[in-house]
């Protein structure tokens, strides 16, 4: 008689092994009976189980510890994606003009500044136009930053100094500040209406050309939360501008009816806060699905709560460039907590420079010092993820 | 809870009952795929995050489909990944410092097991792995269109190339 298919073998194995006969299907009683009465094929379901059971082990040396995270978790983000489809939308729709408008303004202050300062290399002048051309309404807080500095920049140095031109730069290749803190605009100095009609003027250069590229690429259709933010570079802020500019926004008059409690907070941006370092579970039962950067080894979550919303910080590591990652949730009474995490959570001196990059309610803060080709290595990294 | 999900979806599938029953079958079957534990969660919870607005018959099948759609999208992107990746070799795990031997060791063992797969075709490894994480023979047929004999067939030579890809390798180590 005809030995058992290997298959129908591997089949009773792993399913019907000692199953009672009548409970087999009908492919398989036929093979049943002849086990009873062929050696040979016993001896080949022997083999049969001892070869499952070897696979099995092997595949055991390959498995991830896995903490279940609560059902809370899925449910959150897919709300959570709900939510950023829509914001996406508006931002797209925006993100083209924002492009072209401040391109043209990094790259002509950018070779004012090259042939003022003919010795210095360009990257030590102006930001790259790719790294400038972003949407206005992702840089409220950053802006507020920069036209602090520049408010105390104007106060203290009537003469633009070497440094002051960069900042002044910095200040050209952004969108207009947000109204919040656009109380000092008209401040703009005389040198800034020079340096927007040079721009207008900028000869072609390779910095030219790779501006024009970027303004002559479509806005992909099918941008994400995501992609959104890996595409976007790194922009530089202080400790100390962070702190300059949330102590403004706490001075300003229309922040007066804001909860008292937010304008101390915002005030007392010195005050050490309360964060808990907690495992990658418990932040995620507290807050939602967190993004991480896969490339990066994960040191710590750190959990704290402000104004009624949840706020998490993810310590992660590319060689040895540490970035923190911040999100909250929530409606924020004003930008205060943000600013006051941000500067705690960066818990560093005032005067280092940091990379920042903000996205709706993602904030990815990078402790420099980075050369500038690690920096590329980690947005290219970003982008591939 | 139940609100929440019921403004997501309207569907009769207990998702929740689906999801701590499959989550970490779904992990180690998404890690055996993208070798990146944290990416293997997230895309695990991906999976039933698109699940909330699904209805399937077979839940548990539906959900493995769907994570093995997802890792093949993911190993596209890891190409690209790699690329990039391969500049930044001084990458450290907080484990390792903690207990080096053992991390390599682990290390080691991992990388063996998928140089093994490796060397299976991708249905084998597919219908090898599907099994491993706990899928039946009638979910296995149903996600491949074999039948569940042929499915039998194809896990026989599945675990047996494994198994000798792995001798050889062990072999290898050994002699080195």
């Amino acid at each position: 008689m005809q030995h058992i298919d290997e298959g129908l073998l591997h089949w009773y194995v792993d399913e019907f092994d000692g199953v009672a006969h009548a409970s087999l299907p009908d492919e398989l009683r036929e093979a049943v009976a002849h086990l009873e009465t062929c050696e040979t094929c016993r001896g080949r379901l022997g083999e049969a189980r001892s070869l499952r059971d070897g696979a099995s082990t092997i595949l055991s040396g390959a498995e991830p510890r896995v903490d279940t995270p609560p059902f809370d978790a899925v449910v959150s983000r897919a709300r959570d994606q709900r939510h950023d489809r829509v914001r996406i939308r508006w931002v797209r729709r925006s993100r083209a003009l924002a492009m072209a408008a401040t391109v043209v303004l990094a790259v002509g202050a950018g070779w004012m500044l090259r042939s003022r300062f003919p010795d210095a290399p360009v990257s030590d002048l102006v930001s790259d136009p790719m790294e400038a051309a972003q949407p206005a309404e992702q840089f409220a807080f950053e802006d507020a930053a920069r036209e602090a500095d520049r408010v105390e920049q104007n106060r203290t140095q009537p003469t633009p100094t070497r440094e002051g031109q960069q900042e002044a730069v910095q200040n050209l290749a952004l969108p207009e500040a947000p109204p919040a803190v656009a109380a000092g605009a008209g401040e703009r100095s005389a040198d800034s209406v020079a340096l927007r009609q040079m721009a207008q003027a900028a000869p072609e250069t390779e910095r030219v050309r790779r501006a024009e590229e970027a303004v002559a690429q479509p806005v992909a259709a099918d941008v994400d939360v995501v992609g959104a933010f890996a595409t976007e570079q790194f922009r530089t802020v202080t400790m100390d501008s962070v702190r300059a500019a949330m102590l403004a926004k706490a001075a300003e008059p229309e922040r007066q009816d804001a909860p008292l409690e937010a304008r101390r907070m915002a005030a007392g941006l010195d005050e050490e806060p309360a964060w808990v370092t907690v495992d990658r579970a418990t932040a995620e039962q507290a807050f939602g699905p967190l993004a991480t950067i896969p490339a990066a080894t994960i040191e710590s979550f750190q959990l704290g709560s402000q104004f009624g919303t949840t706020a998490v910080t993810i310590r992660q590591r590319l060689g040895t460039t540490e970035i923190t990652l911040l999100e909250w949730r929530g409606q924020l009474a004003n930008e205060a907590p943000l600013g006051r995490g941000l500067a705690s959570v960066a818990d560093v001196p005032p005067g280092t420079a940091l990379l920042v990059r903000t996205l709706g309610d993602l904030i990815v803060a990078v402790r420099a010092d980075l050369p500038s080709d690690s920096l590329s290595v980690l947005v290219a990294t970003l982008e591939a993820n | 809870m139940v609100s929440e999900v019921t403004k997501l979806r309207t569907v009769s599938v207990d998702w929740a009952a689906v999801y701590s029953a499959t989550f970490e079958d779904l992990v180690r079957f998404l890690y055996r795929k993208v070798w990146d534990p944290d990416r293997a969660r997230d895309l695990a919870q991906e999976v039933f995050v698109r699940g909330l607005n699904e209805n399937p018959d077979n839940p548990r099948a539906w959900v493995f489909t769907v994570a093995s759609n997802l890792a093949r999208d993911e190993a596209r992107t890891a190409i690209r990944r790699r690329r990039h990746l391969a500049l930044i070799k001084s990458e450290t795990n907080p484990h390792a410092r903690e207990n080096p031997e053992e991390d390599l060791e682990r290390r080691e063992q991992v990388s063996a097991v998928r140089r093994a797969l490796d060397q299976l075709s991708e249905r084998d490894r597919d219908v090898l792995l599907l099994w491993d994480a706990g899928l039946d023979y009638g979910s296995i047929a149903a996600e491949t269109g074999l039948s569940p004999k042929a499915v039998g067939t194809t896990l026989a030579r599945a675990r047996r190339r494994l198994v000798e890809a792995h001798g050889k390798l062990e072999g290898t180590h050994a002699a080195h």
